[in-house]
């Protein structure tokens, strides 16, 4: 059975990009446009890991996440967050609040993957 | 009286003779014996000798296979490294072809011109990594039309016919370079027939992006291309051209 990955962004062209990029895997995925959007994806949807965007309208990624955490039928779904800033301070927060790992924009499909295969124990 | 006299001594001489004939008779066949065993132990020399000249032989013939087998091993791996190489070039390929498409996608996906500038603004902070970016509509003056990271002051205060903006404009071709003296990156210029509608200014780069490489000059290329084209069909439908 395809893993099941839910991509949060409210980019049209990132979620391009990384629906792209994770076709290759064979993966299901399904989409959400902002943080709290994204929360009510993964109670329905259970995933099986979650990429998150960090700057987003209505509810952004740091505070989705807390949500996630705090859920206790989410709490466990591997999170990695997409930001532009690389910045040792915004990462610190991000596995402050339960983050798995990161990656960078512009996303690199092979640290994508490689990222997404390892939090999947592929 | 000597007749008698002499019998005890001629019975031990006797004695004598007889136990040393006996010596003798064992020393010679202790000496048959050990000559017995010299042999068996000259043939057993001879069978392990033979024994070792073959577990030499074969000594050499398993170090010749372990050579052979290490220089397979060693073509193996190189050659594993060899697809390992090539396996992260073609998805490097397939990420830029998705880069490509995705850009192409999001700029003919809408007919609204603030989509197409959304569109091309999230291209170059999403795809190219920065954000420090500014659009300009073209025409004798420059005036902003969306811009991120990038003060109005510092737009205004930009030479049109000098460094990356004003070799851009004047060959109508993108201009990609370390950083010139107005802070400029990359100038791209949105061109339709004669036309400069736009040009599109990107000034600073993401921390994690150290530089413009070959393939963000081909993905500029094609911006230039295709978004000059959306911004003029959405410029059309919405009846400003």
């Amino acid at each position: 059975m395809a893993k099941k990955i839910l991509l949060v962004d409210d980019s049209n062209t990132v979620l391009l990009m990384e629906r792209m990029i994770l076709s290759h895997g064979r993966y299901e995925l399904c989409t959400a446009r902002n943080g709290r959007e994204g929360v009510e994806r993964a109670r329905e949807e259970r995933p099986d890991l979650i990429l998150l965007d960090v700057v987003m309208p209505e509810m952004n990624g740091l505070d989705a996440l807390a949500e996630i955490r705090k859920d206790a039928t989410t709490r466990d779904i591997p999170v990695i967050m997409v930001t532009t800033r690389s910045e040792a301070s915004s990462m610190e927060t991000g596995f402050a609040r339960g983050c798995n790992d990161y990656v960078t924009k512009p996303v690199h499909s092979s640290e994508l993957l490689t990222k997404v295969r390892n939090l999947l124990g592929e | 009286m000597s007749g008698n006299g002499n019998k005890p001594k001629h019975g031990y001489v006797a004695r004598v003779r007889d136990n040393t004939r006996r010596y003798i008779e064992e020393l010679l066949q202790e000496n048959v014996r050990l000559r017995g065993v010299i042999d068996t132990v000259g043939r057993e020399q001879q069978v392990l000798r033979r024994q070792l000249d073959d577990l030499r032989i074969d000594l050499d013939r398993r170090e010749q296979q372990h050579a052979r087998l290490l220089a397979l091993l060693g073509a193996a791996e190189s050659a594993a490294r060899g697809f390992e190489d090539r396996f992260a070039e073609v998805e490097q390929q397939n990420a830029n072809l998705a880069r490509l498409y995705a850009a192409s996608y999001q700029l003919h996906a809408t007919m609204h011109r603030s989509e197409v500038l959304q569109a091309i603004q999230e291209i170059v902070i999403n795809l190219i990594g920065s954000e420090e970016l500014a659009i300009l509509a073209g025409g004798p003056t420059l005036t902003p039309l969306a811009s991120m990271g990038v003060d109005e002051e510092r737009l205004g205060a930009l030479d049109t016919s000098a460094g990356a903006l004003g070799r851009s404009l004047a060959t109508r071709a993108p201009v990609l370079c370390d950083q010139d003296v107005a802070g400029i990156k990359a100038s791209i210029p949105l061109v339709v027939g004669d036309r400069t509608l736009a040009v599109i200014l990107i000034f600073g780069l993401l921390p994690q992006k150290p530089a413009l490489d070959a393939f963000d000059r081909e993905l500029l290329d094609l911006v230039a291309t295709h978004a000059a084209t959306a911004l003029y069909c959405a410029e059309l439908h919405e009846g400003k051209c």
